[in-house]
């Protein structure tokens, strides 16, 4: 069976979003060190649609538009450009500065422009773009992150989300094509993970990420899956993890086929009425799906949630 | 927002589903026999959810039957 592409993308998005004082702080120390990280951080991706409307989703590349204080006060703007595959010619350096200078045109307020390199072609390094002419003279110089030359020894040894999910990166690039060797990958990598204490929403996180870069066929996935759950027991006594990602799946699903079955049976809720069907805990929705068999109208549903709301007396 | 979800989660709704739709037809219907569980439980995701409203208007077994004829559920030999 074929093996699903991984998703770069979707997992860089996440984790910037997730993360952005780790990822600066591994990757562009000196960004992470002149950032106030008392203020908010701000992601403008309303800006970032304008500034750049003729990027498109799904493209191996993925931009950041993040504003920040910086420790004296003054604002800045990060605009963070990963690339997950080389390009020949200058094109992406040329677009980091076509985005710098709109910017700055916008708001005259410095630009940090960061580039990660997510390729697989050692060669492909751009670092600045500009021209001169005449005596004339423009260049933007950026630093850039190439995730190839990491020391895999090191990210290893890193506690930050940022070197799980470069080396994550990287596993999925060595393993396309190899589901098997992906299969034992993505249980070692669990194990480090499970083994390097982070808390319980960074492992939740760090599992989707993995979930997303080392993507399997249904069946080598449901073999990752029971090798998972097995080396979560060895590790730490339990399958929390694993367990509650599946809960949260059956949750979901409950929710949507009581709302599909209560749509059916007294037709489309009001927004409010849906909002207090979501609201139900686990076990009441259950108890719910056999009540609902009877309601007639939604005026039925309405006495059935009072009644479960501590039975309001009138 | 983008949806992030693990295939864990993917497995949970499966058996959020069965769970859901075993129960109610046993609700509605009786106890299933053994066959009718095995080909209830063997439907595809996007069935199972095609079924869990159909079967609010089942009364009896044969409902279910002539549902799981109609959807490719053919009975075993």
């Amino acid at each position: 069976m074929e093996q699903p592409p991984a998703d770069f993308d979707g997992a860089w998005k996440y984790a910037l979003e997730q993360y952005f004082a780790p990822f600066l702080e591994l990757f562009f120390p000196d960004a992470y060190a002149a950032i106030d990280w008392n203020e908010p951080v701000a992601f403008r991706d309303t800006e970032l649609q304008q500034i750049a409307p003729e990027d498109q989703e799904g493209k191996q590349r993925v931009d950041k538009l993040v504003q920040v204080r910086r420790l004296d006060g003054t604002p800045a703007w990060v605009f963070v450009h990963v690339e997950i595959q080389s390009q020949r010619d200058t094109a992406f350096a040329e677009r980091m500065f076509r985005y710098h200078a709109r910017l700055y045109d916008r708001d005259r307020v410095p630009v940090v422009s960061l580039a990660v390199l997510g390729d697989e072609e050692a060669g492909w390094r751009p670092d600045h773009f500009g021209y001169e002419l005449w005596g004339c003279e423009l260049a933007l110089r950026f630093p850039s992150v190439k995730l190839l030359d990491l020391d895999t020894t090191w990210l290893e040894q890193t506690r930050n989300p940022f070197a799980t999910l470069a080396l994550l990166h990287r596993d999925a690039q060595e393993t396309r094509g190899k589901p098997t060797e992906r299969v034992l990958r993505k249980a070692a990598r669990y194990r480090e993970l499970l083994r390097q204490g982070y808390t319980a929403p960074d492992v939740r996180a760090l599992l989707r990420l993995m979930e997303h870069l080392l993507r399997l066929d249904p069946t080598l996935a449901q073999e990752a899956r029971d090798t998972m759950r097995q080396v979560e027991l060895e590790v730490t006594g339990m399958d929390t993890f694993v367990t509650s990602f599946e809960e949260i799946g059956r949750i979901e699903e409950r929710q949507e086929i009581v709302l599909r079955q209560l749509n059916r049976k007294v037709g489309q809720l009001p927004e409010e009425l849906r909002a207090r069907v979501a609201a139900l805990a686990p076990e009441t929705l259950l108890t719910l799906t056999e009540a609902l068999l009877d309601f007639t109208a939604q005026s039925d549903l309405v006495a059935w949630l009072d009644q479960q709301d501590g039975g309001q007396a009138p | 927002v983008t949806r992030f979800v693990t295939s864990f989660e993917e497995i949970g709704r499966a058996e959020g589903q069965r769970e859901i739709v075993l129960r109610l037809l046993n609700r509605k219907v009786g106890p299933l026999t053994d066959e009718l569980q095995t080909r209830v439980t063997a439907l595809s995701p996007e069935s199972l959810l095609t079924l869990s409203e159909a079967l609010l208007d089942f009364t009896a077994q044969n409902d279910l039957v002539a549902w799981l004829d109609q959807h490719g559920s053919k009975q075993a030999s």
